[in-house]
């Protein structure tokens, strides 16, 4: 047996903050020490607090190491390992920790987070069924199989689990439907395309516990009468595809998929296709043409995918976080413990990405019915730099902004398509009063613009005008009228988009004018952005009142565009300044203010 | 299932379930606009301009895919309509070049037409507009995708009825765009240039090269036309300003090609205005052509003739009849040979289509084809073997497509090698065309013994089933499938799916010339269609489509040796003073010799004077110097034709003549079809229409033919012709009627052997399936491409001197 | 006995294609069709090696 197993990160935040180095060092450091075999490292899944990654977490002792670099590892493994103590620095720290904090019991970022969809992730190793197996996997699929297909989407139904791919339609219903439509051949299809800026939540659950998609689709694969399975995987995971092939072999040597399963009267097999770049695939009827080899375009429905999908067969496309939480829904007793935590119209948990100007950025899974405030502020850690809260937005390029005004709003499906936003696939992006509402809608709109797939002529053509309008307002060039023009080809792509693309595109313009009218207005009528963004709509100037000389601004300023004798306050030349930031991050005495081009400073920040 | 009912703009209307709600309003006689719907396409929904407000609705749906639901209640031109419908106006136009004073299109265009109704001038969005490079890279037509508004209905025809899919839309977002793939000019494509992405554009973005800066649509008359080349006999529109013909549409409304062409009947009429036409009458002297006066060429004729019939008798002359001439011309050639007292009148190229005739005529005692064109859509099973449609007959093509991928029907193809049609077959056989027969009579073997005969229509119609039983007990499936090179599985599959089906229909284009092996073929194919009784009934049948467009109409008018017209046999008494009566003379009782045996015999045949209208045996006959023999050694050569082909510079004497779109005339297509062809242009010079130069001649050699126009020619036609006995011109204008149509409200007969076979009850054969000798060296050469561009049998007269010349393979 | 997989002795019949029906309780819960206290501790060999803890197991 082990000593101790170390469950060393390797997904997206923590690999790019390099904890492939850092496994390197900590293997070498064991190996010097003639003690590797006495230890289990797995690379494993996303424990979720990427803000300080790269992460280790060692067991059985709980301890969770943060922040590491190659170099810790000596310490790590000289102290923690064979000397038995803790490496205290290692520990996580925060301003909202009184002591280097241990443990998810302790540290506050995981307070409120309850793993459900998350609850292999970071625990086992992603390429073992057995450990899949240890942790109650493939329990729910074999109660499945001793069911009537129609209990099953009875139990998934009182579960009151809703797609959580965006839409937010009830997934028992859609296996209800699809169970009912005629025909002898069906699909599953599990939509792995996660296209949303900034959207790993899908990712995580591929690569750390893919054989929970695989039991949810077996699962659904039975209450629909399914016998084959597609998972749409985009082709910029690889490691995602990697995973979930060894999966699918595992279970296909298992016994779990192929036919005659566990002796019981169901077939199953499950095809991996890669996508091949393109956003629009992720709409379901876009998806499903895709996988039919055809251009990637969606199409009207009716008729609906239940009724005929894939290869004109009924067809269940599930999101693959939606798949995650089916077994535990279908296991016994699962249903009503599943139904125990949420709000009445949103049951169970969700998994955010939390990204933008928050302290603690990663993947958190939090109980439907949290407000916003909850996770901005106890989940998030609050506002970086200790700065002011402005608004999140929720849902990526189809969703819209919530301002501070709605903070205590509960973050459920009902209540934030009210706000005039929607629950999305997740993505959480936090603003401060650095960020320019305007710009960003700006983004989010130069990103549909690109991926829209020209099939209509709203979507295709108007968020080509929308996008020129405000790239006009954030260098300068708007007119009072661009309001309404935009206001209202906003409405009409909207109400005659084909699909949901087109239709919710509008949603971050619709939502930043409906939120931030002033700031808009400040673009247009006074040629001035206050975030500091759109660059030809600001200065800095240094307040003369309150610079110190420190000339902190001066070493960070890459064009030398900052003069001035030491100890006394400086000045910033304009016609050589290219506005790229570096001074106001480093200015001590945040005296560099952000002003209208020909104005002086005096306009409050 | 009971009807739905809805409201519309304030009026009820009730429908059956699936009816969109554009096709409701299309009811009541509301106009929805639409830039992307086509009813012969798949649902598409994506210009959105045809979105409708749905009282209750979330948003504005699109007419044109929206079934109407029960209770619903439709604006369609509500204010929230009309103003998505002006910004999606708005956003087509800000993106689109406004040069409507010079594009092609002006006075046709939807989006002028649109942008009209509802007050769209100019754009609101000024912004980025598309620039992006002329296609005019082929001979054919130019695609300016700038004025592209993206509707897809190019990309629709182009994949789901032709099949060719050379286009597809390529990119996304601003930059989408419509092109082959790679983004290759369409000259790299796939395209074969049928011409229906051009009908069919609703903007000025796909033009014919010929057309542009050739005539405003309103300064350009439609004339009604029959396409000269295969004999499906499309419907087109001669575009024509002043005396130039500058254009060529199909015409929608047709039941034989419903607005669909290929690249022939679209772009292959250029060579009318070649220059190599021949413009007055030739007369050889001296080895060379002298420019004679129309007098001097018929007068010379016709002391040739009566010089020669009275040294040789009657039986040294001879008529051959091309299978492009019209009804008219035909009946008057084979008039005029046989008032001369000669029965040798025949076709050069009827030998192509000899063996699928006579198999026909045994099997059911009339070579006519059982079932028409457009019935094929809905068949519930086609078995296609050794035709390659997509080459020579492709709008017969567009109909399997449509019956296979749009309507469910299976579909099997067996061919010597593989064809695009294979690629949406639900059964591809790929065997040599040797083994045709032995693959036939096997599935007929299988047939029987699943017991999926149609016994109840083999007993009541059908004679000599228990030999032809017994002959195929005999095979081994087995060695059938180590033969032909299918699996056992395979072809049990193939015999059930065709059937099994309530309808199945076989297709072939089996052409043979001095073998027997394609006559055996058409007997055995013959048998599978009396086996499971799919004659005699809709959407069933056996097809075999000729080559030529009137192949059927020269035949009807009696260019036979042994037959006048209708199939009326010189044979029988009772015919020949029927004909004397009508024609003021007696007809020679014995009847004329076929061409096929004729050249063959070389210059030992006994013909000395031959008047050849419009063929070129040269060519046909491969350049066999048999021919060539024939020909030189000729007393007299008489040529009528358009162009100085290789027969006719051989000849004595060489006639001008009117081409198809010059002249008036009927022609037969392979569905029995009888239609009408306008002249739309002059003939050049001194050329005649082909019936007025028979005319003329009749009276110059003494025939007292009084016709003072086609029409009157095709009333006797009609008054000695049963099958054609109900048929005017003045029907005719109004649409094409297929014989037998036997009195003047005789609606045409779109099927036959409803009741009897011509023979009475219909023959099963038995076929051995040795392969014959002949054919020891491979493949059965197939009729392989349409109208004149078969490879053995037509001299492409007309399309070597057409810009389609460039397609061939 | 490695993995699950693997039988643990000659009682057991699971395989991909002959399957057992309670295959999938067994490799934790197991033997199930017979008893036998060293295959069952063949599982908990293979549990123990990787459980990280006393939770990690979920029957």
């Amino acid at each position: 047996m082990y000593e101790k197993h170390l469950m060393i990160c390797g997904a997206t935040g923590c690999l790019s903050s390099g904890s492939q180095a850092v496994e390197q060092a900590l293997i070498e450091e064991m190996e010097k020490r003639g003690i590797k075999d006495q230890y289990r490292l797995v690379m494993g899944g996303c424990p979720g607090f990427c803000e300080v990654g790269p992460i280790i977490v060692i067991y059985p002792d709980e301890v969770f190491y943060c922040r590491l670099k190659p170099g810790d590892m000596a310490e790590l493994v000289e102290k923690h390992l064979v000397g038995g103590e803790l490496v205290e620095r290692l520990l996580y720290k925060g301003p909202d920790v009184d002591v280097p904090s241990r443990f998810y019991d302790t540290i506050p970022f995981y307070a409120k987070q309850q793993f459900n969809v998350l609850r292999n992730s970071g625990i086992i190793d992603p390429e073992s069924i057995d450990e899949y197996i240890m942790r109650g996997g493939y329990r729910a699929f074999t109660r499945a199989l001793g069911m009537d297909p129609a209990a099953i989407c009875e139990e998934v139904k009182k579960a009151g689990l809703r797609g959580r791919g965006g839409a937010g339609f009830s997934t028992g219903l859609k296996w209800e439907f699809t169970r009912k439509a005629p025909g002898l051949k069906k699909y599953v299809v599990c939509n792995a395309d996660e296209g949303d800026p900034g959207a790993f939540m899908d990712r995580s659950i591929l690569e750390g516990d893919p054989h929970a998609i695989l039991e949810g689709m077996l699962i659904c694969g039975r209450a629909i009468g399914a016998d084959e399975g597609y998972i749409y995987c985009r082709a910029e995971y690889p490691l995602a595809i990697k995973r979930l092939k060894i999966a699918i072999e595992q279970a296909t040597e298992y016994g779990i998929l192929g036919e005659n399963i566990l002796s019981y009267d169901f077939n199953f097999k499950i095809n991996i296709k890669e996508g091949a770049g393109a956003f629009v695939c992720g709409e379901e009827t876009a998806l499903l043409a895709s996988i039919e080899g055809k251009r990637g375009m969606p199409r009207s429905r009716p008729p609906f995918p239940a009724q005929s999908g894939l290869f004109g067969k009924p067809t269940t496309i599930n999101n693959v976080e939606t798949l995650a939480n089916i077994p535990l829904i279908v296991r016994e007793g699962g249903a009503a413990e599943f139904a125990r935590v949420g709000t009445e119209g949103s049951k169970g948990t969700k998994v955010f990405a939390l990204a933008g100007k928050i302290r603690n950025t990663g993947l958190c899974e939090v109980p439907m019915g949290i407000t916003i405030r909850e996770i901005i502020y106890d989940v998030g850690g609050g506002i970086k730099g200790g700065r002011a809260f402005k608004a999140v937005q929720a849902g990526g390029p189809s969703g819209g902004c919530i301002p501070a005004e709605q903070l205590d709003l509960p973050i459920d499906y009902d209540s934030l398509n009210k706000a005039g936003a929607i629950m999305g696939s997740g993505g959480l992006v936090v603003m401060d009063e650095r960020t320019c509402m305007v710009d960003l809608a700006r983004y989010f709109l130069s990103f549909t613009q690109k991926e829209s797939c020209g099939k209509c002529t709203p979507c295709r053509e108007g968020t080509k005008r929308m996008l020129e309008i405000l790239n006009r307002i954030t260098e300068g060039f708007g007119i009072p009228e661009d309001l309404d023009t935009l206001d209202s080809l906003a409405y009409s792509i909207k109400d005659s988009s084909l699909c949901g693309l087109g239709q919710t595109c509008p949603n971050p313009v619709l939502s930043t004018i409906r939120y931030f009218r002033n700031e808009y207005e400040e673009h247009i009528n006074d040629k001035y952005c206050r975030a500091g963004v759109c660059k030809a709509l600001f200065t800095y100037r240094i307040d003369r009142d309150n610079c110190t000389g420190c000339r902190a601004c001066v070493k960070a300023c890459p064009v030398d565009a900052i003069k001035g004798e030491k100890k006394e306050p400086h000045e910033i030349n304009q016609e050589l300044c290219t506005r790229c930031g570096s001074c106001i991050e480093k200015c001590r005495q945040d005296c560099i203010l952000i002003t209208p081009v020909g104005r002086e400073a005096d306009v409050s920040n | 299932m009971s009807a739905i009912n809805l409201i519309i703009d304030g009026r009820e209307i009730a429908v059956a379930p699936g009816t969109t709600i554009l096709q409701a309003a299309r009811e009541l006689g509301i106009d929805i606009p639409t830039f992307c719907y086509d009813p012969e396409l798949a649902p598409n929904g994506a210009c959105r301009i045809c979105v409708v407000e749905v009282e209750n609705a979330r948003a504005l749906v699109a007419s044109c895919v929206t079934p109407a639901g029960p209770e619903m209640v439709v604006h369609t031109e509500s204010e929230r309509v009309v103003s998505a419908r002006k910004a999606i106006l708005s956003l087509l136009v800000a993106n689109h070049p406004l040069v409507c004073i010079t594009c092609e299109k002006t006075g046709e265009c939807k989006l002028q037409d649109y942008c009209y109704r509802y007050g769209v001038a100019d754009s609101e969005y000024s912004g980025e507009v598309k620039e992006l490079p002329l296609d005019a890279s082929n001979a054919f037509f130019v695609r300016d995708m700038n004025k592209c508004i993206l509707c897809g209905i190019c990309v629709g025809k182009c994949q789901e009825v032709v099949g060719a899919g050379a286009i597809d839309f390529t990119r996304r977002g601003f930059v989408s765009n419509i092109g082959p793939a790679f983004e290759d000019s369409i000259e790299e494509s796939t395209c074969v240039f049928c011409g229906l992405c051009i009908d069919n554009c609703p903007v000025g973005a796909l033009t014919p090269k010929f057309s542009i800066g050739q005539g405003r649509p309103w300064e350009v008359e439609e004339v009604r036309a029959v396409c000269p080349y295969c004999s499906i006999g499309c419907n087109i529109k001669l575009q024509v300003k002043g005396n130039n013909l500058i254009g060529v549409n199909p015409v929608k409304e047709s039941p034989v090609n419903r607005g669909h062409l290929c690249a022939r009947g679209k772009f292959g009429w250029d060579y009318l205005n070649n220059g190599d036409r021949i413009t007055s009458p030739l007369v050889k002297s001296d080895g060379v052509f002298v420019k004679v006066s129309w007098e001097e060429a018929l007068g010379f004729i016709v002391d040739n003739l009566e010089r020669i019939k009275s040294r040789y008798g009657a039986d040294a002359l001879m008529g051959l009849c091309s299978p492009k001439a019209s009804n008219e011309e035909a009946y008057l050639l084979q008039k005029l040979i046989r008032s001369l007292g000669s029965n040798n009148i025949d076709s050069y190229t009827r030998q192509c289509h000899a063996p699928a005739i006579e198999g026909l005529m045994q099997a059911f005692g009339s070579a006519a084809m059982t079932n028409s064109i457009e019935e094929l859509a809905n068949t519930g099973a086609v078995f296609v073997i050794g035709a390659n449609l997509a080459e020579s007959h492709p709008v017969l093509n567009y109909r399997v497509r449509e019956a296979a991928s749009r309507n469910g029907a299976r579909l099997i193809v067996a061919h010597g090698e593989p064809i695009d049609l294979m690629n949406i077959a639900h059964h591809t056989l790929i065997l040599n065309p040797n083994s045709y027969l032995a693959l036939v009579n096997a599935l007929a073997r299988i047939i029987i013994e699943e017991g999926l005969a149609d016994q109840a229509f083999i007993n009541k119609r059908a004679e000599g089933f228990e030999p032809f039983k017994k002959a195929l007990s005999d095979i081994n499936i087995q060695n059938v499938a180590d033969l032909t090179g299918i699996t056992e599985e395979e072809l049990r599959a193939v015999a059930r799916a065709y059937a099994t089906a309530e309808r199945a229909a076989i297709i072939s284009a089996v052409d043979l010339r001095e073998d027997d092996a394609g006559h055996k073929l058409v007997l055995a194919l013959a048998n599978l269609a009396l086996l499971t009784g799919n004659l005699g009934k809709e959407s069933a049948g056996l097809y075999l489509p000729y080559g030529e467009n009137n192949f059927q109409g020269i035949a009807d008018m009696g260019a036979l040796p042994g037959f006048l017209s209708g199939y009326q046999s010189v044979n029988e008494k009772r015919i020949r003073d029927k004909f004397a009566q009508a024609w003021g003379l007696v007809i020679n009782e014995i009847p004329g010799k076929a061409a096929m045996n004729i050249f063959r015999n070389g210059k030992n045949s006994a013909i000395k004077a031959i008047y050849v209208l419009g063929e070129n045996p040269i060519i046909c006959s491969g350049k066999r110097p048999e021919t060539a023999a024939l020909l030189t050694n000729l007393d007299f050569l008489v040529v009528q034709d358009i162009f100085m082909t290789e027969t006719a510079s051989l000849a004595d004497v060489v006639l001008p003549a009117a081409a198809f779109a010059e002249q008036t005339g009927t022609y037969t297509n392979t569905e029995r079809r009888v239609q009408l062809s306008q002249a739309a242009v002059e003939p050049p010079g001194e050329a005649y229409s082909g019936w007025a130069i028979l005319a003329e001649l009749a009276g110059w050699l003494g025939f007292e033919w009084n016709y003072n126009g086609p029409e009157d020619v095709f009333t006797e036609i009609a008054s000695l012709t049963p099958q054609y006995a109900g048929i005017t011109y003045q029907r005719l204008m109004q649409e094409g009627l297929q014989w037998p149509c036997s009195s003047g409200d005789h609606p045409g007969t779109k099927f036959l052997y409803e009741g009897r076979f011509s023979r009475g009850l219909g023959l099963f054969s038995v076929v051995s399936d040795l392969p014959s000798a002949k054919t020891a060296e491979g493949k059965l050469p197939v009729c392989g491409s349409a109208g004149d561009q078969c490879c053995q049998c037509q001299s492409e007269n007309m399309s070597r001197r057409s810009v389609i010349s460039i397609l061939k393979k | 006995m490695e993995r699950f997989i693997d039988h643990c002795c000659k009682e057991c019949t699971h395989a991909s294609d002959t399957p057992c029906k309670d295959f999938v309780r067994c490799c934790v819960e197991g033997p199930v069709c017979h008893d036998d206290p060293a295959c069952s501790a063949k599982r908990k060999a293979i549990i123990e090696k990787v459980a990280l803890n006393e939770q990690f197991v979920i029957c």
